[in-house]
């Protein structure tokens, strides 16, 4: 059974990470995007300032609004993009 | 429609293989870096990719643009990594039987990309 979560960290927000990933321990249950940034925070606190800005993608696709977080999961912060 | 994507940090080389009998029209975009990023002379810009997501996004815009402007084939090149001044970080090329679905399609696609892709312009290389 997965017993983590990994984030991925790109652009601006690995930046302020300072860090290209990090593994937060799962507890068995699915997490809300709230959850998932209370962990964050409490492991990073510069990534507070990130978080009205960026987007959350799980298992490379964007985490729709009332999306859930499982354990195994890979999630991405996402920065505002500028590819092209 | 036929995809073809190619992620790479290797200078993009257009493809030269020949369209389609049926194919009308043949349009070719290049997206390339400018010599001034904020008004200030740069010499490069530096792009950072989540590849796994980009290859998805993209192909998601064009299979999802595909059926709305029926073309016969899209190819896309996007470049991360150091990209000198006056060099292509993107390059697409669309084979449609005519030009309106063509065109809408390509214009359509620089539009998502650049809200959705997970690419990143990261750093400017001063000169």
């Amino acid at each position: 059974m997965a017993t983590s979560v990994k984030v991925l960290f790109f652009a601006s927000a690995r930046e302020a990470a300072g860090c290209q990933d990090l593994t937060l321990p799962s507890d068995g249950e699915s997490w809300s995007e709230a959850d998932l940034w209370a962990r964050l925070e409490q492991k990073v606190p510069a990534l507070a300032a990130q978080r009205s800005s960026v987007r959350l993608a799980r298992n490379q696709e964007y985490l729709s609004a009332n999306g859930r977080i499982f354990p195994g999961d890979e999630v991405a912060v996402i920065p505002p993009v500028s590819g092209g | 429609m036929e995809i073809t994507l190619a992620l790479t940090s290797a200078p993009i080389v257009p493809p030269d293989t020949a369209p389609g009998p049926g194919t009308g029209a043949l349009l070719e975009f290049q997206g390339l870096v400018r010599d001034r990023e904020n008004e200030e002379p740069i010499s490069a810009l530096c792009y950072e990719i989540y590849q796994p997501m980009a290859d998805k996004a993209l192909r998601k815009i064009l299979e999802r643009l595909g059926d709305i402007h029926p073309c016969q084939a899209v190819t896309v090149i996007h470049r991360y990594g150091v990209i000198p001044v006056g060099e292509a970080a993107i390059f697409v090329r669309v084979e449609s039987a005519h030009r309106a679905p063509g065109l809408q399609l390509l214009e359509e696609f620089m539009n998502e990309l650049k809200l959705a892709v997970p690419i990143w312009k990261v750093r400017a290389v001063p000169c």
